[in-house]
């Protein structure tokens, strides 16, 4: 028997996918209106599908970072900040700068902006919410006291779920089972994958996203690097369909 | 014992589960006041209608509404092909699924750490779990919500 909590969730195109926001409240007009504009001007700036994105004129060479409008300078410079962070604590397997066709902070952005969504919301003054960026979810308070319980995409059965996660903060994951192709090793620029599905908790959600597509790449050793990053843990499932987890994976009894 | 109410968002079909969802435009509409909502029912259409099972609606008013299906037109992108299946009940959006699944290579990889053989064997179902969202791999392609506005269109909502 299930008492199901009501959750109110408002969807919204963005990054090429619906971004979700769920609350058991009434989340304030405000907060949502500037939730949703975060996503649109995130996308504005990162779209690597319009070429006249500032991050696509600064790919192609159409512009230098000092070309562009300082303000969008200044978020593409603070993101890839975070994607040198990611590239250093995943050994390489995230390097966005290694990608073809020039650096694509792609890997991050989503996680990004699922964050500045969140950091809109709560400036409206939500308490207990949930933003969804296409599987990447950030997650503030708790509904009815309660941790937020997300499940893991089953790699094999779209429609299922492989382990369910308590979730305090961030959950992102990383598979080849959508896009084959899409994981590409920075140490050859090949398409590879070692797993079919990674995941990875922690505070930070862009942190969490680039995290997730360097252990989809870089696998064991990448679990072992996130296991001794502080308040971050992995979950990996190998292409042989082995799981494998770091020792403080939250997982939640179905 | 009360737990989160399974929410669908991008790739994964289950229970049905609350939401409001833009009906103009495909973009978010803010409720006009705090309290939940639900618009009339939509015209008459040729599309599927089926049961959302274990479907809980905060409103009286989207509890007596059937819901429907549609599967949006194929969508090209980077990769292949996809198509997306859009159920409403009314107009707010109870689950949006993908259909495609693409098959990985069989490498093995050899850790033995880590190592979570209980979780092997785990197929659970998203429509009983008492989830609140789901990770996973998503497809980012503007084919996705693409087929995702084509669905709708044949539902009548646009």
């Amino acid at each position: 028997m299930r008492n199901a909590l009501a959750l109110r969730t408002y969807f919204e195109p963005a990054m090429g996918t619906l971004v979700g926001i769920s609350s058991p409240e009434s989340l304030a007009e405000d907060g949502l209106r500037a939730a949703v504009a975060a996503l649109h001007e995130i996308d504005r700036v990162f779209s690597t599908w319009d070429i006249t994105s500032p991050m696509s004129r600064l790919r192609s060479g159409a512009a230098t970072l000092q070309e562009l409008e300082g303000p969008d300078a200044e978020v593409i410079t603070a993101v890839l900040e975070r994607c040198a962070l990611a590239r250093e604590l995943t050994g390489g397997a995230f390097d966005p700068w290694s990608l073809p066709g020039g650096v694509d902070p792609t890997g991050l952005v989503k996680g990004w902006a699922a964050g500045r969504a969140m950091d809109a919301l709560e400036a409206g003054g939500a308490k207990v919410v949930q933003v969804n960026a296409g599987g990447d979810i950030v997650v503030r308070g708790q509904p009815e006291g309660r941790p937020w319980r997300v499940g893991i995409r089953h790699p094999e059965q779209p429609q299922a779920l492989c382990a369910i996660i308590e979730v305090h903060a961030s959950i992102a994951t990383s598979g080849n089972y959508e896009r084959p192709g899409q994981l590409i090793d920075p140490k050859n620029g090949c398409a590879t994958s070692t797993a079919l599905s990674a995941t990875v908790t922690g505070p930070a959600i862009d942190l969490a996203d680039a995290l997730a597509t360097g252990l989809a790449v870089g696998g064991r050793t990448v679990l072992e690097a996130i296991d001794r990053l502080e308040g971050y843990e992995a979950h990996l499932i190998t292409n042989a369909g082995r799981h494998y987890a770091t020792p403080g994976m939250a997982f939640a009894a179905v | 014992m009360k737990r989160s109410h399974l929410v669908l968002v991008g790739t994964v079909v289950g229970t049905a589960a609350v939401l409001a969802f833009p009906v103009q435009g495909h973009h978010l509409v803010i409720p006009a006041s705090s309290s939940p909502t639900t618009t009339a029912s939509p015209a008459d259409s040729t599309t599927t209608t089926q049961p959302v099972p274990g479907a809980t609606t905060p409103t009286s008013a989207a509890a007596t509404t059937v819901a429907r299906s549609a599967t949006g037109a194929d969508a090209s992108y980077a990769y292949g092909d996809l198509a997306v299946t859009v159920t409403v009940k009314g107009t707010e959006i109870t689950s949006v699924s993908i259909a495609t699944l693409n098959s990985t290579d069989g490498r093995s990889a050899s850790i033995d750490d880590y190592a979570v053989p209980q979780l092997e064997q785990q197929v659970i179902s998203a429509g009983s779990a008492n989830i609140a969202g789901v990770s996973g791999a998503t497809f980012t392609s503007q084919a996705f919500v693409d087929s995702v506005a084509s669905a709708l269109s044949k539902l009548g909502i646009s």
